[in-house]
């Protein structure tokens, strides 16, 4: 019975992470131009390293191919994410979030239900045409193989929770804030920088790597696409370890903020 | 009055009326300023990434690539900053918001080119400056050329947002092919020129210019030659015209719409 009662609990967020794929899909114009944008992007960092690499050179061990599938893993990643504090923001200023506490489900329960579908979807609508792209520029990377693949996954996966942990405990602050946008603009810098959104953090100069390292934001992006392109067993434990970790902390802090920030909530309209 | 000063006069007019909107509203305009100059900055991060490591691309250094990333956010940012509506003018189109400037005595490209202001606009154009001081020899000659070659890029930059927002009068919805094409223009002009292939080089020169936006004005800044300089002078007349052009064209072909639309 007892268990019954969790398989219910657990299939109404499932229900809602299947809605929140259909609604992502439901848009293939903003797909396109998104593929297109990728598109270009590829291409123009294909030319630089085809520049700067020549037929065999290296950035720190890291070879032509081996860049652009790190880049398309990145982007594609950065594509996939939902805009959650646009979620959260709208919710709260125009007093929607009234319907959503008096649901069944917890807030937080149905943001990271959608958050998963939507990331799910939109990775898979880009990876697709971008996987083909990057594999008509550069070719298969060396490393690039199923067996790593299927490791470099789950590190994506877990990096998805750490990504969800902090947009979610920083998009809650628009409980106490009316306009937490700027949060957000640093956030998204502080991943370009550390996260490595465009070469991985082990090619930056000393003091930044290490910042990188003990930071999550690599976690999200530079470790998973590395692993992928160069695997290495001992950083797929690390990595893994170190997300398991990290996201439990963050969803962990979300909550709290959650917590503290639905007393505090002033609803608007309705 | 002869009508080139009673046109200078209303662009001065609109000029003023776009800097005391962004005085009026004192720290909302330093922040976005501030934002949008630290987001330029950081944006050369992968440079110096780059450029630790590697000396040259393709005959490029850091400081010649801060100077691109200087005459680009510049020309950008004069642009954003007293002409905006170059950004979304393919929106005014389909949404049928050109009403207004059509029943207004002035000329209806003049008068949506200089309607709107955006103030991060000033923030490209702070970074712009700076990063062309910080990473410039400080020559006279240099800090005369500066303001001339990127006055041209804008004139480029903002008379093809024009052409590709245009679009929409022929096509009806097409935001999303007009915005791909004006970020292409955007990105290529903040990649040197000499990695592509010779072939889309020409395209640099013609459907995608950022050879006059950037590329030149940084040739230019490095050697000034005066029949170079002439040429993009003459480019950038040359941009502003067919933009008017175009947009004339397109505009016998609008229908306007049944939108209720407040002119924000």
């Amino acid at each position: 019975m007892g268990r019954m009662m969790m398989w219910r609990k657990i299939g109404k967020y499932v229900a809602m992470a299947r809605q929140a794929v259909r609604n992502r899909l439901a848009y293939p114009r903003e797909i396109l131009g998104r593929v297109m944008f990728l598109a270009l992007i590829l291409f123009v960092y294909d030319r630089l390293w085809t520049k700067v690499l020549g037929e065999r050179g290296d950035f720190a061990g890291f070879g032509h191919a081996q860049l652009i599938w790190y880049l398309l893993i990145t982007e594609a990643a950065t594509f996939s994410f939902p805009r959650l504090q646009d979620r959260v923001s709208t919710d709260v200023k125009t007093g929607d979030i009234a319907y959503r506490l008096n649901r069944p489900a917890s807030y937080l329960g149905q943001l990271l239900a959608e958050y998963l579908g939507e990331t799910l979807a939109g990775a898979a609508a880009i990876s697709v045409p971008g996987a083909g792209l990057a594999f008509l520029l550069a070719g298969r990377p060396p490393d690039l193989s199923l067996v790593h693949l299927a490791p470099a996954l789950a590190a994506l996966g877990l990096g998805t929770l750490v990504s969800f942990g902090l947009t979610a405990s920083l998009a809650l602050t628009a409980f106490w804030v009316e306009d937490n946008a700027p949060f957000f603009w640093i956030y998204s810098k502080i991943n370009f920088v550390l996260g490595g959104l465009f070469l991985p953090v082990e090619v930056y100069p000393g003091f930044l790597r290490t910042l990188a390292e003990i930071l999550p934001f690599r976690l999200i992006f530079s470790a998973p696409a590395r692993l992928a392109v160069r695997f290495d067993p001992v950083l797929l434990i690390r990595t893994l370890i170190a997300q398991a970790v990290w996201a439990a902390y963050l969803l962990a802090l979300a909550w709290l903020i959650y917590g503290k920030g639905v007393r505090k909530l002033n609803v608007n309209g309705g | 009055m002869s009508t080139a000063v009673r046109r200078l006069r209303f662009i001065a007019g609109y000029f003023k009326l776009n800097l005391a909107m962004a005085m009026a509203y004192r720290g909302s305009f330093l922040a976005q300023v501030f934002f949008m100059a630290a987001n330029d900055a950081l944006l050369l991060f992968f440079w110096w990434v780059l450029f630790r490591r590697f000396p040259a691309v393709a005959g490029w250094s850091f400081r010649d690539m801060v100077v691109l990333y200087a005459a680009s956010a510049t020309a950008f940012g004069l642009g954003a900053a007293f002409c905006s509506n170059f950004l979304g003018l393919s929106r005014l189109v389909s949404e049928g918001q050109l009403d207004y400037f059509l029943a207004a005595p002035q000329d209806p490209f003049l008068h949506v080119l200089v309607a709107r202001g955006w103030f991060a606009g000033w923030g490209d154009i702070a970074f712009g400056v700076g990063a062309f001081l910080l990473a410039g020899d400080g020559s006279p000659w240099r800090l005369i050329v500066f303001p001339a070659v990127v006055l041209c890029g804008a004139a480029v930059l903002v008379s093809f947002g024009f052409i590709y927002g245009s679009l929409s009068f022929f096509w009806g919805r097409s935001e999303a092919l007009s915005g791909m094409a004006f970020e292409s223009l955007l990105i290529f002009s903040l990649w040197p020129g000499e990695i592509f292939p010779a072939a889309l080089r020409l395209l640099f020169f013609t459907l995608i210019p950022a050879g006059l936006v950037s590329h030149l004005p940084v040739r230019l800044l490095a050697r000034f030659d005066w029949p170079l300089f002439l040429a993009l002078l003459a480019a950038a007349a040359g941009a502003v015209c067919l933009a008017r052009f175009v947009f004339r064209a397109g505009l016998r072909r609008y229908e306007s719409g049944n939108l209720v639309a407040m002119r924000d």
